[in-house]
């Protein structure tokens, strides 16, 4: 730490020689950030239900405007039953299946959640997936 | 927390009634903290190059994103983290070309582990009013600056609290385990695991169908078929949390 600037240590070290795994906080590390009060929001969930079964290809889920001009760090993650019925709850990308991969990503304007499909083995009709997504102010590119 | 301690909640909330979610930060558990980022290209993606030399002398936490096609993507495989470095694992993966990456290696050691106290796990209701605020401008950066990114932390944008840090071992094939975070919500996490055979950590996500793991408002449920070393960080942030 240079001449200035501010750590608070963790119960139990003393902030003098704390290392910065033992602070709470630490003015030389900076932590992500999500923006407040934006709209739409930068951090909540998204739910999706299918009501057809996507076919061959990419299919967008949603689009999340963030009203950066540029890439932004994000996190999104899945929350669904896989087909041996196993709860899973995972950041994407993930793959539903051999055949469906679901994925991420931000561009200079939109956080993107996408279904890509290579096969329609398994029929989606009815299967509802509850994603987390956090956009965070750090650039992810 | 003790009887000391300090805890700032985020604009628009009273410090004495936020739920720990509605707290910038508090001084019984920490946030989490970025040690490097940066963008990388890798020369050729068919080969093994080191993205990062970390200098930690532990595995610490990150996350890796693909920036081609104008995009920024996550991506899992083939980044893997050891004590010393971050490192492409391209070799026999039939890749081929140049990757654009920006990763982030965060101050946190996998192989330790944390549990926070819980101050306070009800929501406090939204305060209209007086909008007090805490901010920390990056080092050589102007504390009046507009750009969010110039902040190590500000109490308009939410940072991730950690709550809970487990190292540990799945023994046997087709192992589970239970960890409790005694939060009262189901909480948002990542999981990363350890292949003692190659010396790295690869996060837990896409088809790494060796593991999975969710969250109710108990605990934490990892299964994993072969044995490994694992690495959960629970965060204060609850699954169903929006604004």
């Amino acid at each position: 730490m240079a001449n200035w600037g501010m750590k608070i240590s963790l119960p139990g070290y003393d902030a003098k020689t704390a290392t910065p795994e033992q602070c709470v906080l630490h003015s030389e590390y900076a932590c992500p950030k999500i923006k407040l009060n934006q709209n739409p929001p930068h951090f909540g969930i998204y739910q999706y239900t299918f009501t057809s079964n996507p076919g061959v290809g990419d299919t967008i889920l949603t689009t999340i405007h963030h009203g950066f001009n540029y890439r932004p760090m994000h996190l999104v993650c899945i929350k669904y039953v896989d087909i041996n019925s196993i709860n899973r709850a995972q950041p994407l990308p993930a793959e539903y299946d051999a055949d469906t991969l679901i994925d991420s990503y931000t561009t200079a304007s939109d956080l993107v959640i996408v279904l890509s499909r290579i096969g329609t083995t398994n029929n989606l009709i009815g299967k509802t997936w509850t994603f987390k997504y956090y956009i965070f102010v750090e650039d992810g590119a | 927390m003790a009887n000391y301690g300090i805890k700032v909640s985020l604009t628009g909330y009273n410090v004495k009634t936020a739920a720990d979610y509605q707290l910038l930060f508090s001084s019984g558990w920490p946030v989490l903290k970025i040690h490097a980022q940066g963008s990388f290209t890798v020369p050729d993606a068919g080969t093994d190059v080191t993205i990062f030399q970390h200098g930690l002398n532990y595995p610490p936490m990150f996350l890796v994103y693909d920036t081609g096609n104008n995009r920024s993507q996550l991506m899992w495989y083939p980044v893997y983290m050891n004590n010393t470095e971050l490192k492409w694992y391209g070799a026999g993966t039939g890749m081929s070309g140049t990757r654009t990456l920006y990763y982030y290696i965060f101050r946190h050691d996998m192989t330790t582990n944390f549990t926070g106290t819980l101050l306070k796990s009800t929501e406090g209701s939204k305060t209209t009013g007086d909008q007090f605020g805490f901010k920390i401008a990056k080092p050589g950066k102007n504390v009046n600056s507009a750009d969010y990114r110039d902040y190590v932390i500000h109490s308009s944008a939410r940072s991730l609290q950690i709550h809970k840090m487990v190292n540990f071992i799945g023994t046997g094939t087709s192992w589970s385990k239970t960890i409790s975070h005694g939060l009262g919500y189901e909480p948002f996490f990542l999981l990363y695991a350890y292949n003692s055979l190659y010396d790295r950590w690869t996060m837990c996500a896409a088809d790494n169908w060796d593991f999975d793991a969710y969250a109710d408002s108990t605990n934490v449920y990892v299964h994993g078929v072969p044995p490994a070393t694992m690495f959960c960080v629970i965060f204060k942030d609850p699954y169903n949390l929006q604004e």
